[in-house]
């Protein structure tokens, strides 16, 4: 029936419930996608991995426009539903065993004069009171306050004047006519919201403004000129902080200067939710810088490979399993982690750390693959043998003792069918590789619960020049693919890599790790591709907008280490009043490198000279505003000079002592001082100490109430 | 409900002399040609009074009887004819465009002018002309046009967009097609009983003028938006030597 797009909203109470406002009142839950057979009745998928479920449905209450659900836990099934007529009714979804609940369901609150209800909000704190926005009327209010405990009681209806209701309403219990509050004439009220601040003022997008209603002087309200009026919301977690929107357009409100949005959004791209934990850096360790061009670069120039036949260790059975042996490979298995400097081909101290890992299924594949089945029995025996081990182990152990290369062998055709049933993929892999023809070791290769890097190194040592490199593309482009950053491995910090990371963003959102793989992938084409770009400055401004400021400052001087080019030039310098030159003018004549022309303020270690006069000039330098000490520029911090070496390297307690003798200053009224003695002032002062001076200086910056996150 | 066309305010009023055409620049362009329509010689604004922009003493809607001595008296006294059109949601003052500037002039005093521009609210400028205007005359008005009140009573009433539709055919059947033996009465002369039916869609918002009687005979249940107290108007029509300056 209605035209319009249905309401929908999360449940308070229930983190997985929400109900959707349309003909009727549906109540759905959120839950994971039961297996793939069975599609339950009244279940809609949602997305891959979660489907809904309908709960419960209410169609009692025609013409619904709007909804709103009881903000307390009882009753929870209570919510308030705004009619096209105007009549907000409360009904209810879901079980309704409360008492008060059941006094409450039925109850209409009627305006004088019927048009539109668009939107409805429960006050949080005195939940008696809800809120109605109404469509406008020439001799009526757009915003209606209700008191659900309110009766109707015919003496206090407007005067005079019957009140024309049908029959059914006239039980006088279900049916209120005279609200507590009426505000807002003149434009329709689109959007409400209570202010969590103050349970006493609504948020109100009227037709043209956005108006605050004080329920203390209902005559008095304030408002501002916008377009912005719909969907006004408060921030849960900074309840100075506002939105609302107009098409395309979202505006950002501080309610404590309300005159203009504080920021404008058109159009935000995805939005970053998640940022997991860089546990990738791991592949990078310590890796040489010819070594981030990855495992596919690598072996796509093969300086010549060997094969050859080795024999089991222990015995002298050769097997006819070629091996690969070649530079570029032990790169590759070095990369591997499989092992670690030196030609031979030396798996032991992998293998150890492996036990010490208990992994012992893994360090038993190893071994095999190394060709030597004894350490892999011992290695599952000792599996078996742990403490709080596996048992079963023993018994591979012992179907591993007898493996026999007769082709035809019933070992042979057992294992080979019967590992796919071995829960472990690497135990499973290792009777593949058992059972496999030379060369056709697909079994393995493609077996994708064995870690990446572990069916890499078995192909550099199994698979032949030409198998290698094809091995290697096709599985760098389902890394590729799939975002799997194990494929870094391959892909190196490259082109492809960028590619490979790009992939993962595009499924995780994760701009950290991908700011600072990408940030050590030192080749600048690598670094300029406006990819790896776009991610640090999100991360940047992901950190920014948590306020994690001191980590993100962090991230920059890291950031400038590894990417000289990143830093930013010097944009303003502190000029001299009377010869108007640089007051940093005596360290170069080039405009210097580097951000902060505070620290050019800064009064250096007792060692060093103070210059406390303009190098230029030599008239003095300002006064602190407080204790009236002129500023100075020490001689040792000018990185103008180029020779960064010499740059003092401060420790941390030298640094906090540093800031506070940094110079800072007002941008309004231009008084300053000492950054640790205008902190100090303004923690118990609003304006500038300069008399007669009325600047309320800190006031002037909205961030500076803030507190950082991160105190570091 | 989206519209086809760009038009923003509409309004169509059936009287026994005539139909009545309000309609903005857009839809205007919309209307064909023909030698039935006259058009009115100027172009109007429209002005709507809107309260409570930081005057604390407003906390009642602005009814008609407060526009009449705030607005329209003094721009009379001014010589500003001036058209209304009361909806069920707002009061609408139009004036003639050329007598803009002294519209503003006159009501600067007494109130903030606001404009819209591209759906945002600004201040409106000055248009700067203070010299060469006439002092008020403050004279005794008389009235010198004819009364007259018809019987029947009106209802004043919307109705939600949505469900246009479904009531759009018999809108039509009231507008255009009820000319003919549908009263009681024998003929529209009967002076106690007019023929009056007013619908106007302005920015999305639906105003309906009609009387009682259609109201009940003609539309189901539940679908005009009526007043909780059932409020009836009772219209009295001036008549007599054309109207305005």
């Amino acid at each position: 029936m209605s035209g319009s797009k249905p309401d929908i909203l999360w449940s308070p109470h229930h983190p997985d419930r929400y109900v959707i406002c349309d003909s009727e009142l549906g109540l759905y839950r959120i839950g994971p996608v039961g297996s793939s057979a069975e599609t339950k009745a009244g279940t809609l998928p949602l997305s891959e991995e979660t489907a809904a479920t309908l709960l419960a449905i209410n169609s009692d209450t025609p013409y619904m426009k709007c909804v709103a659900w009881y903000p307390k836990h009882e009753p929870e099934c209570l919510l308030a539903v705004g009619q096209a007529n105007g009549r907000v009714v409360l009904t209810s979804l879901g079980q309704s065993h409360n008492s008060t609940c059941k006094e409450l369901v039925g109850k209409e609150f009627v305006p004088k004069h019927a048009r539109q209800c668009n939107t409805l909000a429960w006050n949080p704190v005195d939940s008696n009171l809800l809120a109605a926005g109404l469509d406008k009327h020439r001799a009526d209010f757009s915003v209606l306050i209700w008191d659900i405990s309110s009766k109707f009681s015919p003496e206090a209806s407007v005067a005079s004047e019957k009140i024309r209701l049908s029959s059914v309403d006239l039980d006088s219990s279900t049916v209120v006519t005279k609200p507590l509050y009426e505000l807002g004439q003149n434009d329709a009220c689109l959007s409400l919201c209570w202010l969590l601040r103050d349970p006493k003022l609504l948020l109100a997008g009227m037709h043209r403004n956005l108006a605050i209603f004080d329920l203390r002087n209902t005559s008095q309200k304030t408002f501002v000129n916008t377009k912005a009026i719909q969907g006004v919301t408060v921030d849960p977690h900074f309840h100075d902080r506002v939105a609302s929107f107009f098409e395309g357009q979202v505006a950002i409100w501080d309610l404590r200067k309300f005159e203009k949005p504080v920021l404008t959004l058109t159009e935000q791209p995805k939005p970053l939710t998640k940022c997991a934990e860089d546990m990738e850096l791991k592949l990078q360790g310590n890796k040489q810088s010819v070594v981030y061009s990855g495992i596919k670069n690598i072996v796509k120039t093969s300086s010549g490979t060997t094969e050859s036949r080795r024999c089991w260790s222990g015995s002298d059975r050769q097997t006819d399993v070629p091996r690969y042996l070649s530079e570029e490979r032990s790169l590759a298995l070095r990369l591997c982690g499989w092992i670690s400097r030196g030609p031979d081909i030396d798996v032991e101290i992998f293998l150890r750390t492996l036990e010490q890992e208990r992994e012992w299924e893994r360090a038993a594949a190893v071994a095999l693959f190394n060709l030597d089945i004894r350490r892999a029995i011992q290695i599952l025996n000792k599996g078996a043998t742990a403490e709080k081990g596996d048992l079963n182990l023993n018994v591979v152990a012992m179907a591993l003792s007898g493996y026999t290369d007769e082709k035809s062998s019933l070992w042979r055709e057992m294992c080979s069918s019967l590992r796919l049933q071995l829960k472990n993929p690497y135990l499973c892999v290792m009777f593949a590789f058992l059972t496999s023809e030379p060369g056709t070791y697909d079994g393995v290769l493609y077996e994708s619960s064995v870690a990446v890097r572990d069916r890499v190194a078995f192909a550099c040592m199994f698979l032949s020049d030409a198998q290698l490199p094809r091995y290697i593309d096709k599985l760098t482009n389902e890394m590729k693919e799939a975002g799997n950053l194990e494929g870094i491995l391959l892909t190196g910090l490259t082109k492809d890599g960028v590619d490979l990371m790009e992939s993962y963003v595009d499924r995780t959102g994760d701009v950290q790790t991908a700011s600072f793989c990408m940030l050590k992938g030192s080749p600048g084409d690598v670094l300029k591709d406006p990819r790896v770009q776009c991610w640090i400055e999100n991360y940047r401004n992901l950190l920014d907008a948590w306020r994690f400021w001191h980590k993100r400052a962090e991230f920059d001087i890291h950031r400038g280490k590894l990417d000289p080019s990143s830093k930013p030039l010097a944009q303003v310098f502190v000029s001299c009043n009377f010869c108007g030159k640089s007051i940093s003018y005596s360290c170069s004549a080039m405009p210097h490198q580097g951000r902060g022309f505070s620290q050019y303020g800064v009064s250096g270690s007792p060692t060093k000279s103070k210059v406390t006069s303009c190098p230029g000039c030599r008239k003095p330098l300002p006064r602190c505003a407080l204790c009236l000490m002129n500023m100075g520029t020490p001689v040792s911090n000018c990185p103008g000079t180029g020779k960064s070496d010499e740059k003092v390297d401060l420790t941390r307690e030298n640094k906090l002592a540093q800031f506070n003798n940094w110079f800072t200053w007002c941008h309004n009224c231009r008084h300053g001082g000492h950054a640790g003695h205008m902190l100090s002032w303004f923690r118990d002062h609003t304006e500038c100490p300069v008399s007669a001076c009325t600047c309320k200086c800190m006031q002037l910056d909205t961030t500076g109430n803030l507190v950082p996150s991160d105190s570091s | 409900m989206s519209l086809p066309f760009r038009c923003k305010f509409f309004s169509l009023t059936e009287t026994p002399e005539d139909y009545t055409i309000i309609v903005d620049e857009e839809g205007f362009k919309e209307l064909p040609q023909s030698e039935h329509i006259s058009v009115a010689d100027a172009t109007w604004l429209a002005l709507n009074v809107v309260s409570g922009g930081g005057n604390a003493s407003n906390s009642q809607p602005i009814g008609v009887t407060k526009i009449a001595k705030s607005v329209i008296a003094p721009l009379a006294d001014h010589n500003i004819s001036v058209f209304m059109l009361s909806t069920y949601q707002t009061d609408f003052i139009l004036v003639r465009e050329r007598d803009l500037p002294m519209v503003m002039h006159t009501l600067s005093s007494e109130f903030t002018l606001l404009r819209v521009v591209n759906g945002e609210t600004v201040a409106a400028h000055d248009l700067g002309v203070s010299n060469g205007f006439v002092k008020p005359k403050l004279v005794p008005r008389p009235i010198i046009h004819p009364l007259s009140s018809p019987s029947n009573m009106f209802c004043v009433t919307s109705l939600d967009p949505d469900t246009l539709p479904s009531v759009a055919t018999l809108l039509m059947d009231v507008m255009f097609y009820s000319g003919g033996p549908k009263e009681p009465a024998a003929s529209n002369e009967d002076s106690s009983h007019i023929r009056f039916f007013s619908f106007s869609l302005i920015e999305g918002y639906i105003s309906l003028v009609m009387d009682e009687q259609t109201t009940q005979r003609l539309f189901p249940n539940n679908v005009l938006f009526t007043s909780a107290s059932g409020e009836l108007w009772k219209m009295v029509r001036i008549g007599g030597q054309p109207l305005g300056f």
